[in-house]
């Protein structure tokens, strides 16, 4: 499948279908301020392992600023 | 501890030095002669002043001490700065140019180191309302720089009827400034039989100073002062202590950016120490101290609700860095070589729990819930004059950690060492270890050799040559080495240059500093908007102007130059408002509200702005907006950039950044992350795979160089047009009257002169080069010269 994540075109091969948890698992996302939008719906962090990301589908996986 | 998940959930026993008796450190306990010590003093000067409440966060005055001469007097802060400059660094700023001229060194007598409070400083009812932002012409830039430490002192200068302390001249022997809320008195006091390192002094001082033998007493006195190291090394930093009745130990906070310490040293200053009767939360005489409680209570609680889920700053402090950068390959390892390692996990923060003892709240001033101040507590020494004694070592903060990983060391225990002897000796962790890093590459290299560095094999990993390094600075050893190291990387770099020992442009890649200081340590290879946040600053490569890797790198949010420069324009903008009113930056965005996330602007953590606009209306009673803060700092901001054009820098040469920020210098770099620079040449450069196939690794270095410098021109091009600036850096006049300096018409006239002056040079032109299908910021001729 392919999707668009942080505005880059993103290929998942061998997949129909993805959950937010997986998803930043495999992307290595594990800071813990992240902001997820699927189509610019907002997905809270209880919904990560049933949210599911499918073909086609924008995703923002936003990181929060803190540190620095 | 090899997995990210692991340091966020493990449930690692809290360190306890709770006894039946109260609290037991371990460390190793001193019998000082306080009367001998006392005895030895002989005031010098002394200056009576009137006793007076703060009204409405200002104390309404700035006091000035000249140590050649000893003379002390008041100075009035009138209603025309608090409008300009704000408080805090803006009156530091406005103060030194009154004092300074464009000649001034770091050295110079009339050189000045102030101290700073701000209105909002001293509140005891939001997180972070303690720190103190000072500033000194430094060695290691020749210019300003501005540095911020949290403890006692600032909100204690303030209470004690000051909003500044200017230091100017030298003393001929070592004194300590004395600033006596008590008794309404200043004096400038021989001290000649105390120690110099902080841990020893801190204590002393501490002792000495405190109206009563009460530990309620102790608490009420704050201590400024740097250590052995500082009276030869630029990265002298200044440590500025809290009491902690508690563990009985006079911890401290570093002003570690630019040499302070150096400069407190050589004015032979050997301590600032203030004293303060009562305060309390309502001290600042705020107009509406409701407010404030009802905003403070909500920040509070998302501390304590959210902190544990989104930074465990309450637990390790900003150690929780650790394994997110290094996550995202931005870890400085080996001179920013790399940016992860598989060493990296023994420096994850759980690795520190063992240390770090648990007495919450563990904040650095009254209030502050964030409590991201740690301590290791009976901590054994293993090397150097201390070798076998048990202390309390402050931290280590996420950059001392990372500092460690950069010189390739990875034992908790020996970055606990580094850091230790780092405060107590004054020096900055941060320069120190970048500082250390750069010597270990162009050891490898072969540039630099142990006999080159006298006998020093500076090898990445070799911990005990770091602390040899140490030790021989504190100890004034006279080996060229030694003394030219100390001095920084820009020194060392010109030292191997004019001794042939290098190829120049390899050491200028390699030598992270920019405009003479140290980098901190972040990776910033594949954040273009970084490079910028590092380079185009008013003091150096310092990221407390903007933290822009995780927006640029990650989200690619902000994809186009004019994107990047509206961040490099907020940012920085923003941030530079907590040093105006003497706050924490970390309270605003390292715990946010639980739905900051569903705002239309979460990186800006828009509730946290308003909460901070309000507080300032509710303690000053002027009536603000976010916005209206941020113009503040625009104020100022401009006022310090035209203050480095006055001093002969402040322009596109000055902001140049070493190429290892921008991407890889050498062939194992570029090799270690081959196939991300190879998807970029196609993906960024616009060349095809074939050609990229064709290319041996020498060219392919040479097109990122190419490229990657053409971007960060570009990116530069674009943020001085953003903040209003010439294309060679220079604030406009007109500019500045926008922001209000219309009758600072000597400043205005000197940046007319500089610009013309850049005209006939032809300096006044884009940097970047553009290609048919690109554009410059502007199409309109010299724009600046708009009125």
């Amino acid at each position: 499948m392919k999707i668009t994540l942080n505005r880059q075109k993103t290929e998942l091969p061998g997949r129909e279908e993805i959950s937010v948890k997986s998803l930043l698992a495999e992307k290595k996302y594990v800071f813990p301020l992240i902001v997820v939008r699927i189509n610019g719906r907002l997905v809270r962090k209880q919904e990560y392992a049933a949210a599911l990301i499918r073909d086609g589908d924008t995703v923002d996986a936003f990181h929060l600023t803190s540190g620095g | 501890m090899r997995g990210f998940g692991e340091c966020m959930t493990r449930d690692i026993p809290a360190r306890s030095i709770k006894t039946a008796d109260g609290f037991e450190t371990g460390n190793t306990s001193h019998e000082w002669d306080l009367q001998a010590l006392k005895k030895a003093h002989q005031v010098l000067a002394e200056h009576t002043y009137e006793k007076k409440a703060v009204d409405k966060g200002y104390a309404g005055r700035t006091l000035y001490v000249n140590l050649s001469s000893g003379e002390i007097r008041e100075k009035a802060v009138t209603e025309e700065m608090k409008m300009q400059f704000t408080g805090g660094r803006g009156f530091g700023l406005k103060l030194m140019y009154e004092s300074i001229k464009p000649t001034t060194r770091w050295d110079s007598e009339e050189n000045e180191l102030v101290l700073t409070s701000g209105s909002m400083n001293g509140t005891t009812q939001y997180s972070g309302s303690g720190k103190c932002h000072s500033l000194t012409v430094s060695p290691l830039t020749n210019i300003i720089c501005d540095s911020n430490a949290g403890g006692y002192f600032a909100p204690y200068m303030k209470f004690a009827g000051f909003d500044a302390l200017e230091i100017q001249g030298k003393a001929s022997e070592d004194v300590v400034v004395f600033l006596d809320g008590l008794e309404g008195k200043v004096r400038i006091e021989t001290a000649p039989l105390e120690e110099t390192n902080t841990h020893l002094l801190g204590e002393q001082l501490t002792l000495l100073y405190a109206a009563e033998d009460t530990e309620a007493s102790r608490q009420k006195v704050s201590v400024v002062s740097a250590g052995k190291a500082a009276e030869t090394s630029f990265w002298g930093c200044l440590n500025l202590s809290f009491y902690d009745p508690r563990r009985k130990v006079a911890r401290i906070k570093q002003h570690g950016r630019g040499g302070l310490g150096r400069v407190l040293r050589d004015k032979h200053i050997k301590a600032i120490v203030v004293r303060v009767d009562h305060f309390d939360g309502l001290s600042n005489n705020p107009v509406d101290p409701e407010r404030i409680a009802e905003i403070g209570i909500k920040q509070h609680k998302e501390n304590r609700d959210l902190d544990r889920s989104q930074s465990n700053m309450r637990t390790v402090g900003t150690a929780h860095l650790v394994e997110i950068m290094d996550a995202y390959d931005l870890m400085p390892i080996e001179n920013y070589r790399f940016g992860t390692s598989p060493k990296s996990y023994k420096l994850y923060s759980p690795n520190f729990y063992p240390y770090l003892t648990q007495v919450i709240p563990d904040g650095c001033w009254f209030g502050c819930t964030m409590a991201c101040a740690k301590t290791a507590d009976g901590f054994e020494l293993k090397t150097g004059p201390y070798a076998g004694q048990r202390v309390t070592v402050d931290g280590p903060e996420w950059e001392t950690i990372g500092g460690s990983s950069n010189m390739g060391i990875f034992d908790p225990e020996q970055v606990l060492e580094f850091n230790f002897y780092c405060d107590t000796y004054g020096l900055d962790t941060i320069s120190s270890a970048t500082g250390t890093a750069f010597y270990m590459e162009m050891y490898e290299y072969g540039i630099l050799s142990k006999e080159r560095c006298d006998g020093l094999e500076l090898c990445f990993g070799n911990f005990d040559a770091v602390m040899e390094f140490l030790h021989r600075m504190a100890a004034g050893d006279g080996a060229e080495f030694v003394q030219v190291a100390s001095k920084g990387i820009r020194r060392v770099k010109d030292w191997l240059i004019a001794n042939n020992w290098g190829d120049r442009q390899l050491i200028e890649d390699c030598g992270m500093e920019n405009k003479g200081l140290e980098y901190s340590e972040y990776v910033t290879k594949e954040s273009l908007a970084q490079q910028g946040g590092y380079g185009l600053t008013l003091k150096g490569a310092q990221h407390d102007e903007a933290w822009l890797i995780f927006m640029d790198m990650v989200n690619n949010a902000i994809p186009t130059f004019a994107d990047k420069a509206e961040a490099l324009h907020f940012f920085p903008m923003w941030r530079t408002w907590f040093s105006l009113t003497g706050l924490c930056k970390l309270p605003w965005n390292d715990v946010e509200p639980a739905d900051n996330g569903e705002t239309a602007e979460p990186a800006k953590v828009p509730e946290h702005l308003q909460n901070y606009a309000d507080i300032f209306s509710a303690i000053t009673g002027r009536s603000v907006t976010p916005e209206e803060l941020v113009l503040q700092s625009e104020r100022v901001y401009n006022w310090q950039r035209a203050m480095n054009v006055w001093m002969g820098r402040g322009r596109r040469k000055d902001d140049w950044a070493p190429f290892r920020s921008m991407g890889p210098v050498t062939e194992l770099e570029y090799v270690s992350r081959e196939e991300r620079y190879d998807k970029q040449m196609t993906e960024k450069m616009g060349l095809d795979e074939a050609e990229v196939a064709a290319m041996g690794t020498t060219e392919k270095l040479q097109r990122h160089y190419e490229f990657r410098r053409d971007q960060y021109e570009k990116l530069t091009d674009a943020v001085y047009y953003r903040r209003g600036w010439t294309p060679n850096g220079v604030p406009t006049p007109a500019k500045m009257k926008e922001l209000g300096f219309g009758k600072e018409t000597k400043m205005l006239a000197m940046l007319q002169e500089v610009i013309d002056r850049d005209e006939a040079a032809g300096l006044n032109a884009w940097g970047g080069s553009y290609g048919k299908d690109e554009k410059p910021p502007t199409d309109e001729k010299k724009y600046w010269e708009k009125e």
